[in-house]
């Protein structure tokens, strides 16, 4: 499970923080938590080194949906649609440091990085303020989040 | 006397003091500054030229392939197909200043670390001596060499950023297919003098592999940035935002097996340093041949700023009195060279010589209420625009030319146009022949010669020589040896500290505290693309005062109280546009190529504090295409 995110911006250091209230919350044997606050080919590098079965990434976006929408979608690991300057785009933001989901699974997708089964949970991002404190939705989806990537965990393997 | 400009004369102990008989020393409404530059073929600073036949206006926003949020306005006489106009403009706030007011100084190593998601390591790094200053805390022996390497590592980290991913698709087969076809035609026949080093047969082998996403070098270079980043991390825990930097030191559990881990990654580095010279000098030389005017490509006057890096552990005391020696002790070397010639290598000099100008940015002067520190901590007297007396007063405003137009300011030093980078640390520390004795590296005067031991690849002994322009090419070719000169510097500080190792000294930090009394500090350090600096005033044990200047600070700065065009703008003014097509299909490449010569980067405007908090993310992007 990856935590992807901006530590220090408000809601979008969910996922980091995620992975570090959750670190040692009794996980299956197997299961390995990692804090992905990093740009995409990092987060690439990261897979190609661990070449995991199942992949959760846990974070939080602002898509324009009411406060409080936890979004749960499973990543299409097919790379025939991927717009290829829109990926060149996205590589470059990484190299630049830029943190991004969308652009993380992108260029996770073309390199083949992700097993078949993956699968996003985002929470709606509300505030992206300067600082360690979350929004008071964005606060109270910890909890349902964490029931979610423990469903996860335990469901049959696609 | 370093100073042409600046009211400030030494005596013969060096002391300096302010000239005698000035009436207003530090006015900026005075005379043009001598060493006044501004590129031959530019019009009147910010003058409308656009409804002149055949002059065209382009507005190049975002520039892409690079990090952050640069665009350019350019103005292109299409009769002589040249860019007879430049202005550059940073197009986001960067706002860590106003973040880390109030704020505990200790908190600035992570904060800082934030303002760039390449050179994170740099800024904690500096953050952390400014600290070491400020606080009087000076780290062992073990503590600066764990900064060495993991800063020397993270410089290994850049290169193949800009190499592979950011520059080098400039001369990629797709992308010259679609401004300079007959030179790909050429390529195909042209075989590579390098080729028994680095595996492409012919110079369009190596130009199909610069391509993005696809080409070998594109690739490779992305999992070179891997082997760098975990080097950084063995020093460093973390990267880009360190874990374990702190004044006096690292918190880092170094044993040997630190060091052995850092070694296996460094000789591939080395060899990786070997072929990727190779292969850009064999490009760099074809086009070149291809057609000379490639040399006017970016060109602008010989003005470098370089702050130095990777302090000797002997030397370094964390002291302001002191800076001028210590900074001459490290494995590069600090300096400032004007017109192509050294004119001091000393870091007091170097600070006291640094002001920034906001009349032509997207803020308030701040002078008016009068300067805050008449000197340096040495004596030396410094400017009202001088860091430890500015104040960042943002004041956002319609872009006009004439007026403001960036949020950048422009930094100068003795009211000069500079510009800094990983080829400018290799230009001064080369002509200041003044780095200690190494069995890996040497400064000659002309050059940098240093030898590269044998991993995969044979030894090899590699010569840099300081080119005789500065321009796009060059730019290009002294980072591709910047490689191979860093991993070799690396090797040497690597068995420096297997040396202190075996004589025991493995304590890699000293205990501090955070005064409450008024206290500076500066930290004076160097990111892959050059220049950093922070400067400190805390009070009370709170900051009072934090600012930063970054490579781009100076490389992107707009024009200054004389109307001279910063370093983009000199290097876009007057190139020719050799692309072969039609004016009404121009793509630019000869723009882009100089703005991306200068590994451009407008750090730390993700985090924009403005008053409400909100964060604009990025939207710069990389593009394989040139439209």
């Amino acid at each position: 499970m990856g935590g992807v995110g901006n530590p220090l911006l408000g809601d979008l250091d969910f996922g980091p923080q995620f992975v570090r209230r959750y670190l040692h919350s009794g996980w299956p044997e197997g299961v390995l938590l990692r804090d992905s606050a990093e740009s995409a080919h990092r987060v690439l590098h990261q897979l190609q080194e661990v070449e995991p079965d199942r992949v959760i990434f846990v974070g939080a976006y602002p898509r324009g949906d009411p406060p409080g929408t936890i979004r749960r979608y499973s990543v299409d690991t097919a790379t025939d649609d991927i717009d290829l300057e829109l990926l060149a785009a996205s590589l470059g933001e990484a190299a630049s440091g830029v943190i991004d989901l969308d652009c993380t699974l992108m260029v996770v997708r073309y390199y083949k990085g992700l097993p078949p089964d993956t699968v996003c949970i985002e929470v709606e991002a509300v505030d992206d303020g300067f600082g360690p404190v979350f929004s008071p939705t964005v606060e109270a989806n910890f909890e349902p989040v964490l029931e979610m990537v423990r469903a996860e965990v335990a469901r049959p393997w696609e | 006397m370093c100073f042409k400009n600046l009211p400030v004369e030494f005596d013969d102990l060096g002391r300096a003091k302010l000239k005698e008989g000035v009436a207003n020393p530090w006015t900026v409404d005075g005379a043009k500054p001598k060493g006044f530059t501004k590129t031959k073929t530019a019009r009147v600073a910010g003058g409308a030229v656009a409804t002149e036949p055949k002059v065209r206006d382009w507005m190049i926003d975002p520039i892409t392939r690079v990090a952050g949020a640069l665009a350019v306005h350019v103005q292109l006489d299409l009769e002589k197909r040249e860019a007879v106009e430049c202005h550059s403009m940073a197009m986001l706030f960067r706002g860590y200043e106003l973040i880390l007011e109030g704020r505990d100084p200790r908190d600035s190593i992570d904060l800082t670390s934030r303002a760039c998601g390449v050179c994170g390591g740099t800024h904690a790094t500096c953050s952390s001596q400014c600290m070491d200053m400020a606080f009087g805390v000076r780290p062992p022996p073990m503590g600066v060499i764990a900064r060495n390497l993991g800063e020397l590592a993270e410089m290994l980290y850049d290169a193949p950023i800009h190499m592979g991913l950011l520059a080098g698709p400039d001369y990629s087969t797709p992308l010259v297919e679609a401004t300079n076809p007959e030179i790909v035609r050429k390529a195909e026949t042209t075989l590579a003098p390098h080729s028994g080093l680095h595996g492409y047969e012919t110079i369009k082998d190596i130009m199909d592999a610069m391509a993005p996403l696809t080409g070998k070098i594109y690739l490779e270079a992305i999992q070179m940035t891997r082997l760098g980043r975990e080097m950084v991390n063995l020093f460093y825990g973390k990267f880009p935002h360190p874990s374990t930097l702190v004044p006096g030191g690292v918190t880092t559990t170094i044993t040997t097996s630190t060091f052995n881990e850092f070694n296996s990654r460094l000789i591939k580095f080395i060899d990786y340093s070997k072929r990727v010279q190779g292969w850009w000098n064999d490009v760099l030389d074809f086009f070149l041949e291809c057609n000379p005017r490639y040399a006017e490509v970016g060109q602008r006057p010989i003005n470098i700023i370089q702050l130095g890096a990777w302090d000797d552990p002997e030397a370094y005391d964390e002291t302001y009195q002191n800076m001028g020696a210590w900074g001459e002790r490290r494995w590069t070397t600090p300096g400032v060279v004007i017109d192509g010639k050294l004119v001091t290598t000393n870091l007091n000099q170097i600070d006291a010589g640094y002001e920034e100008f906001v009349q032509h940015s997207f803020y308030e002067e701040w002078t008016g209420g009068g300067q805050k520190f008449q000197t340096s901590p040495n004596g030396t007297p410094i400017s009202p625009y001088h860091p430890w007396n500015k104040i960042t007063i943002p004041k956002p405003g319609a872009r006009d030319f004439k007026e403001k137009y960036t949020w950048d300011c422009a930094p100068r030093w003795d009211r000069q146009v500079v510009e800094t980078g990983v080829y400018g640390r290799m230009w001064v520390t080369a002509l200041a022949q003044k780095i200690r004795p190494s069995d890996f590296v040497q400064s000659t005067g002309d050059g940098l010669r240093f030898i590269l031991p044998k991993g995969e690849l044979p030894e090899m002994e590699l010569f840099w020589k300081v080119p005789e322009r500065l321009n796009a090419f060059e730019r290009n070719r002294a980072r591709s040896f910047s490689v191979g000169w860093q991993a070799a510097t690396c090797l040497t500080v690597l068995m420096e500290a297997y040396d202190y190792w075996r004589r025991g000294e493995t304590k890699a930090y000293t205990k501090f505290k955070v005064p409450k009394d008024h206290r500076l500090g500066v930290g004076l350090w160097e990111a892959g693309r050059g220049w950093i600096s922070h400067h400190m005033e805390i009070d009370k044990g709170r900051i009072v005062n934090y600012q930063i200047s970054t490579p781009s600070t100076f490389n992107a700065a707009p024009r200054d109280p004389w109307g001279q065009p910063g370093p983009y703008e000199q290097g876009v003014i007057g190139t020719p546009l050799l692309e072969q097509n039609p004016e009404d299909n121009l793509k630019g490449i000869d723009i882009l190529r100089t703005i991306r010569s200068f590994d451009p980067c407008m750090p730390c405007t993700t985090h924009v504090d403005t008053g409400k908090g909100v964060i604009t993310r990025e939207v710069n992007s990389c593009s394989c295409t040139l439209d």
